[in-house]
């Protein structure tokens, strides 16, 4: 499964989650400080252990802090593609082995590849916490990678993308206006690779790929659920404390230049209606302008009362959705981004120009003192929420331990309480640009659909 | 409400603590005087409360030539109420960090309400407003209606979504079941403003309805909610459905021309009811045919053996009306037929053979062992209460499950694929370019095809 920095995917519940973490993005522990447990072996791997008694059951992530920003132009997509192949079986855990375990005890498993990370996971009754950390140590030390399987996951993958991005406007036009956006970052291309680079990946480079960056020095465990810290440490050890570690896997040079003009992509495909996108540079967790930006994004596109639904949707009845995106936890500099899905009869110019009426008004005058609590109330409510899930809550911990301490975790609610509506309004200013921001257009084009063509066949011997 | 509180609470105080099967693990039952059954789990820990509210009506209740009014009905409940403009309304759950979501289904609709346990009251007053004063105001009639023509306009570009439509009219031709439950522009041009306004009366009726809660809430304070703010609902008479059973529908493959890179293939007939005395056997039998994901049948063989698919599953829909039985597939367009020829081989050749006995103790070690897992957040109680209501399972049903699965026997799957899977007469539906798909279209024929075999 590929999951990409884009308001408009919500393919599966694991999508909703991801995209409720990113686009909320927030924790605090004021109430309750999160008894977390962390460990590093020898090796390098990195245990974080979360004691949450409330149910009997057990949540394992192995986060690998490898993805698309890691991948070169040629190769895009092998990320993605490894992660598909990490299910193909071991010496000790053949082929299919691994899912039939983990269901026949009820357990549930997948994994997703972002531009920043691999992550597996399962959820399980407690008692068969140890079935897991033998799976997933396993298959870290032991894949087997054969031509065969390779051939055949390839294909699906390619499958994975036409379902995904090929026959979905919205997704391809994403595709689209991210390139542009990015001239000399990896964010530039799509997660799931473009599908000449899937055509011509080798074996070989997965291999090479795998032994690069699947090494315990690059992973995060978690272990969230009804557990004993210590009990569980001494289980890690003795399945994964064996691995050897390797060297440092390599840095990521990268970086996107300023940007100077505003950039235009027009897409045209088949497709209902026009869609309209506009991405803006900003900074991610390390900059302070991270949670103004944040709560721009909620004042924007948040919650039932957002500004862009309340102008655009209802009473403009120009879009028939409209959204803002913004992920501060990205690894590098991410973009944030305003999606309008055009209502039928209108056209992108007028809901362009009623978007950009929208960005001045709060360039130019504050948010309301109540507009800005509103909007906080949304993120805090939103955290305890997430308290719900225990999965989510392991997430949590991957993801901020992965840009390199869980503990951020608790400054997320604190540091959104904090922010001001001058700040709001001098984000807006400094990132809501016009020379910073690279616009996209999908324009339909190409044949009526379907349901205007329809040719209905009756016959009994074409079935088979 | 009438809750008749003297009797209730007397009864409730004092059998509570004494009789453990009020107190069943999930949570416990009242029926109030009203008519409406309450549910109520106690999970401290997170302060949060989920509300579920169950309306036991949904679009099959929508009119002939009114397809989509349920749900209209449904999504204008927040646009205005006697005391909130719908703005008002936006800004104020907003401002309680609250959420509010509504959904219709066929049999159903559904409001559900997430709040922090500090809000519960003001959250709940607005979804009181919401139930029980809508106004209706025409201009958000107009605007919202508007908007569903619009999204229903903006999913034809959505091939999986052209597929089911056509899957669904083409097996359903007289019954809701071949509708959308958004309907269509059409019918929804036909709606009135009235139509909607003695919709809401007719069936958002305590009568009518489950409430459930989970969370941070004693079954105490839920009862002080519905007393304070559902006082003035009264139960009514609900009009039943008069619904004919469809009748079966014959071998037809429907071809769908669209520039499209994957074909999109959905391939069924119709299914069961959850009342289905042979429920449990069907539902281990699609879970080893298609609804296991990997390791189940299809999967095995059409992604990881041929890799001609990312995604392949089976699924009965087993509602109080028997809903459909549905494969789908996307695979690349010159792969389509030969898709669809794998899974007809596949699904014959288990109503040959039935199942192996390591097949289905694995499905039955699923089902048993998953079944906690579905119950861990406040969030899942919340959804399976009001659903084992209202199909009638019993609270306990958590305890009979196991055992509901474990005595399922290898010849009962095998006569539950022979009874209940038709590889002989399934509909076909694809959407793909039919061009590189190797299909032609055959010119325009018939749009009626003859029915044969009985009605259910």
């Amino acid at each position: 499964m590929v999951l990409q920095r884009n308001p408009i995917v919500t393919w599966c519940v694991v999508v909703l989650t991801w995209a409720l973490l990113l686009h909320v993005a927030l924790l605090h522990a004021e109430e309750k400080p999160w008894p977390v447990t962390q460990d590093t072996l020898p090796n390098g791997l990195t245990v974080l252990i979360l004691e949450d008694r409330r149910a009997p059951v057990v949540t394992v992530q192995v986060w690998y802090k490898v993805g698309a920003r890691n991948e070169r132009l040629g190769s895009t997509g092998i990320s993605h593609l490894l992660e598909h192949l990490m299910f193909r079986g071991t010496a000790k855990y053949g082929p299919g082995e691994f899912s039939r375990l983990i269901q026949e005890k009820g357990g549930s498993h997948n994994a997703f590849t972002t531009d920043d990370h691999t992550v597996y996971f399962e959820n399980i009754a407690a008692p068969h916490l140890d079935l897991l950390l033998d799976l997933e140590a396993d298959r870290m030390a032991n894949l087997i990678l054969n031509q065969a399987a390779f051939e055949a996951e390839k294909k699906i993958v390619m499958e994975e993308r036409r379902l995904r991005t090929a026959d979905n406007p919205a997704a391809d036009l994403w595709e689209q206006v991210s390139a542009a956006a990015y001239t000399a970052h990896p964010y530039g291309w799509p997660v799931i690779g473009w599908m000449h680079d899937l055509e011509a990946i080798e074996l070989e480079d997965v291999k090479k790929y795998r032994e690069t960056y699947y090494v315990p020095g690059n992973a995060l465990l978690v272990i969230a659920g009804d557990v004993a810290a210590d009990v569980v440490l001494a289980q890690v050890k003795a399945s994964f404390g064996h691995i050897p570690p390797a060297p440092p896997v390599p840095a990521v040079r990268a970086q996107e230049p300023p940007q100077r003009g505003e950039r235009r992509v027009f897409l045209r495909r088949p497709a209902s209606l026009p869609i309209y996108m506009a991405a803006y540079h900003v900074p991610n967790w390390q900059s302070p302008d991270s949670f103004p930006l944040a709560v721009l994004s909620i004042i924007l596109g948040g919650g039932r009362s957002a500004r862009l639904q309340k102008t655009l949707v209802e009473e403009k009845a120009l879009v028939l959705a409209a959204d803002a995106d913004y992920d501060r936890t990205a690894h590098d500099p991410p973009l944030f981004t305003l999606f309008l899905r055009i209502a039928p009869g209108k056209t992108w110019q007028e809901a362009e120009t009623a978007l950009f009426q929208e960005v001045e008004k709060l360039q130019t005058t504050p948010v309301t003192e109540t507009e800005l609590e509103r909007a906080k109330n949304l993120v805090e409510a939103g955290f305890v929420y997430g308290q719900d899930s225990l999965f989510y809550r392991a997430m949590q911990l991957g993801l901020y331990a992965a840009l390199g301490d869980w503990t951020m975790i608790q400054r997320v609610v604190p540091g959104i309480r904090a922010v001001t509506a001058a700040e709001v309004q001098r984000v807006a200013r400094t990132y809501l640009r016009e020379e910073n921001r690279t616009v996209g257009i999908l324009i339909p084009e190409g044949p009526p659909p379907a349901r205007e063509s329809l040719e209905t066949g009756i016959s009994d011997s074409a079935v088979h | 409400m009438r809750l008749a509180l003297s009797v209730y609470f007397g009864l409730l105080l004092v059998l509570t603590p004494a009789v453990p099967t009020i107190a069943a693990p999930l949570g416990v039952r009242t029926v109030l005087d009203n008519g409406a059954v309450l549910l109520v789990a106690e999970r401290p820990g997170v302060p949060m409360v989920i509300m579920t509210l169950l309306v036991k009506t949904g679009a099959m209740a929508d009119p002939d030539g009114r397809a989509g009014l349920a749900n209209l009905t449904a999504e204008l409940l927040t646009r205005g109420t006697k005391q909130h403009s719908a703005q008002a309304l936006a800004e104020a759950l907003d401002f309680l960090g609250a959420s509010l979501n509504v959904d219709t289904d066929y049999e159903t609709t559904t409001l559900s309400l997430t709040t922090l346990t500090k809000n519960l009251d003001a959250a709940f007053a607005l979804l009181s407003d919401v139930l029980l004063s809508p106004t209706f105001p025409q201009e958000e009639f107009e605007r919202k209606r508007k908007e569903i023509q619009g999204d229903l306009q903006s999913r034809e570009e959505n091939p999986g979504w052209v597929a089911r439509k056509a899957f669904l009219q083409t097996l359903y031709p007289q019954h809701p079941f071949g509708r959308l439950v958004e309907g269509d522009p059409d019918t929804l041009a036909a709606i009135t403003r009235a139509d909607v306004v003695q919709f809401h009366q007719t069936y958002y009726r305590p009568n009518n309805a489950i409430i459930a809660f989970a969370g941070d809430i004693s079954h105490a304070q839920a009862v002080k909610l519905l007393h304070t703010y559902f006082s003035n609902w009264h139960p009514a008479d609900i009009p039943p459905l008069v619904w004919s059973a469809p009748q079966r529908h014959p071998e037809e493959r429907i071809t769908l021309d669209k520039k499209v890179t994957q074909a999109n293939v959905l391939l069924g007939h119709e299914g069961i009811a959850r009342s289905n005395k042979d429920y449990y056997a069907v539902l281990l039998m699609n879970y080893i045919l298609g609804g296991g994901g990997f390791g189940s049948r299809l999967m095995d063989r059409v992604r990881e053996e041929l890799g001609l698919v990312y995604s392949i599953n089976s699924s009965f829909s087993a509602r109080k009306h028997p809903g459909p039985f549905i494969i789908g597939l996307q695979t690349r367009n010159a792969t389509a037929t030969q898709a669809v020829s794998e899974v007809l081989q596949l699904v014959r050749q288990f109503v040959e053979q039935g199942p192996s006995e390591r097949e289905l103790a694995a499905a039955k070690s699923y089902y048993i062992n998953n079944f906690p897992l579905r119950l861990v957040s406040n969030r899942d109680v919340a959804a399976l209460l009001p659903v084992i209501e209202f199909h009638e399972l019993g609270l306990d049903y958590p305890d009979r499950y196991p055992a509901l699965i474990a005595q399922v026997t290898r010849e009962q799957v095998h006569a539950a694929a022979k009874t209940y899977l038709h590889p002989d007469r399934l509909l076909q539906v694809i959407v793909a370019d039919l061009t590189q798909a190797n299909l032609t279209p055959p010119p325009h024929s018939s749009n009626q095809p003859a029915t044969t075999g009985d009605p259910q």
